[in-house]
């Protein structure tokens, strides 16, 4: 079983696409509402309720599954600074990715996608942003496991739904991660930073079921509680090129103190980024392009990605305050 | 000795009053005079040792992948030390002090995954000390013909440290301890006039601080030696 198969590829089944979201990255998903980007979330009305589908596969009863997605949905719950909630509804003989106004997560058989071990779709109200509904299948292509240490050979359903799990908050992919062309095809992971990087660990691996500091900064953007904006800050500037906005550069802030390493990335024409749920400390900043992972599973239009650079480190440590924002720093890159 | 006279001279226009010779004399202060002091302070350094940016590996023997690596340390800083004292009795003093110093933060960034060349970040550090003493005067150990007066002193004070923009604190405020001692050496004396005396202090401090700048989880505490050389006037 390839190690470098995809997981949480997003399905855009009902007028959802992967957009990014123009504010603060890790990234968001963000939908396209009268000319205006505007991040997906959940409405205030907490818990989302999900169902089970009532399909098991070898290796994985319907209770097992229910059990570990269900710890996978904990992970994000537990955030201390964010205000997410979820509720198990049932079992139901329904099938993810059917519009059937449910949530429903289980297995589905998708030989077709050889790439994708799971994936997240959604439903939206394209006036306002906010989620409908949301689906999470598992690919019953792959062999999967719910072994408290993981099992040679399968993949965690914990871990690929506390992944899934990130989507059906409205998250996008990280690109806190290492990886290398595969001569088959594809991207073989070497290392990662995040639960939300694209690829997972090699079968048997169960290190996603922990989120990181990019994961946990992430969901808390979305849903802030009431102290989170109070107690973390963010990182702002500019990557340019030649006076020029770079679109997609992919931005590191690694916390001197801690090691906690959140990413974000430049989102306009003139090379902005904003990356909040900073922890306030010293940085170092980092600046990397997309080259680490299919860049359409983070941009909808790939071509409008530039990776055109050399990774650079901006000259400087910043500063990232409580409760405010970092000074505006712009990082002047080079061509490759 | 030019130096000493120009003083002399300046006590003589302030004050109007011609100036006592100070050999053999007593150096310890009058009880419940004052004391000013201002000069100059370098507070030593801050090493804060390494740190990695790392990933986790998949399927490696080492279990983490180094995306960088960062040693990083505060620079010795310079700046001001400025003191009140109140000399309660000839021994014993308290004192108010205040001490600015700007320092370099430095990270030198080593071993990038992507091959970027090795580079030195930095940063501009104010710190502030805001710090109270208990002074106590060796009168006994005084040399020079009565003009140098040891002294030991030790306190706690309010730090607080900001980045170059001036803007943005960098961290909560924190603590300050510190223990040391010097010698006050009159260039002039006077028994009588609003201006008693004038000399140099010279000051060697241990500094313990907790809070400010700290690029280490596991570390509260940080020792600093520090080094003042100062104008004291004697009212």
């Amino acid at each position: 079983m390839s190690a470098s198969r995809f997981r949480g590829a997003l399905m855009t089944v009902v007028l959802v696409s992967a957009l990014q979201a123009p504010a603060h990255a890790y990234l968001k998903l963000g939908s396209d509402v009268n000319g205006r980007t505007i991040s997906l979330l959940w409405p205030a009305r907490t818990p989302v309720r999900y169902f089970i589908s009532d399909q098991s596969v070898d290796g994985v009863s319907v209770p097992q599954f229910r059990e570990a997605v269900g710890r996978g949905f904990d992970a994000w719950q537990a955030v201390e600074t964010a205000s997410v909630g979820f509720e198990f509804g049932g079992f139901v003989g329904g099938r993810p990715l059917d519009q059937d106004g449910a949530n429903v997560i289980g297995f589905a058989s998708r030989p077709d996608l050889e790439r994708t071990l799971a994936s997240t779709s959604f439903l939206i109200d394209t006036r306002t942003g906010e989620i409908l509904e949301s689906d999470i299948f598992f690919n019953s292509t792959f062999r999967w496991s719910v072994a408290p240490g993981g099992e040679a050979g399968r993949f965690d359903v914990q871990s690929i739904a506390t992944h899934e799990s990130g989507h059906f908050l409205g998250l996008g992919h990280s690109l806190l991660g290492e990886t290398e062309p595969r001569p088959t095809g594809g991207r073989r992971l070497l290392a990662s930073g995040a639960v939300m990087f694209p690829i997972a660990f090699t079968a048997g691996n169960i290190v996603d079921r922990d989120l990181t500091a990019d994961d946990i900064a992430g969901v808390s953007d979305i849903y802030p509680d009431g102290k989170f904006r109070r107690t973390t800050g963010t990182l702002q500037g500019t990557v340019t090129r030649n006076a020029k906005g770079i679109f997609g550069a992919h931005v590191v802030a690694f916390n001197l103190r801690s090691g906690d390493m959140v990413g974000g990335f430049s989102l306009d024409d003139i090379g902005a980024f904003a990356i909040a749920g900073l922890a306030a400390g010293t940085y170092i900043v980092r600046i990397e392009p997309l080259d680490d992972g299919d860049v359409e599973s983070f941009f909808e239009n790939p071509s409008a990605v530039d990776a055109d650079f050399k990774a650079t480190y901006y000259q400087r440590l910043v500063t990232v305050p409580e409760g405010g924002g970092s000074v505006r720093i712009a990082v002047e890159v080079a061509a490759k | 000795m030019k130096r000493a006279l120009v003083l002399a001279w300046l006590a003589l226009i302030l004050t109007g009053t011609p100036v006592a010779a100070l050999a053999q004399q007593n150096p310890a202060p009058r009880a419940r005079s004052f004391e000013l002091s201002a000069g100059g302070i370098a507070v030593g350094p801050v090493d804060f040792g390494s740190a990695t940016a790392s990933l986790i590996a998949n399927q490696s023997a080492a279990p983490e992948s180094t995306l960088f690596r960062a040693s990083s340390t505060i620079g010795t800083g310079l700046g001001v030390d400025g003191r009140l004292a109140f000399n309660i009795t000839r021994a014993l003093a308290v004192e108010g002090g205040f001490v600015w110093t700007r320092a370099t933060l430095e990270s030198r960034i080593t071993s990038d995954v992507e091959g970027v060349p090795d580079v030195t970040l930095a940063q501009d550090l104010d710190t502030y000390f805001i710090e109270a003493s208990a002074v106590w005067h060796l009168a006994a150990l005084s040399f020079a013909g009565g003009r140098a007066l040891p002294f030991v002193a030790g306190g706690a004070g309010y730090l607080r440290q900001l980045d170059e923009e001036q803007a943005l604190t960098t961290v909560e405020p924190g603590t300050v301890y510190h223990a040391g001692g010097g010698v006050k050496y009159f260039l002039l004396r006077r028994p009588r006039g609003f201006i008693r005396g004038l000399g140099l202090r010279g000051d060697a401090r241990l500094y313990v601080r907790s809070g400010g700048v700290e690029l280490d989880q596991d570390t509260t505490r940080r020792n600093q030696w520090a080094v003042a050389a100062s104008l004291l006037v004697r009212f």
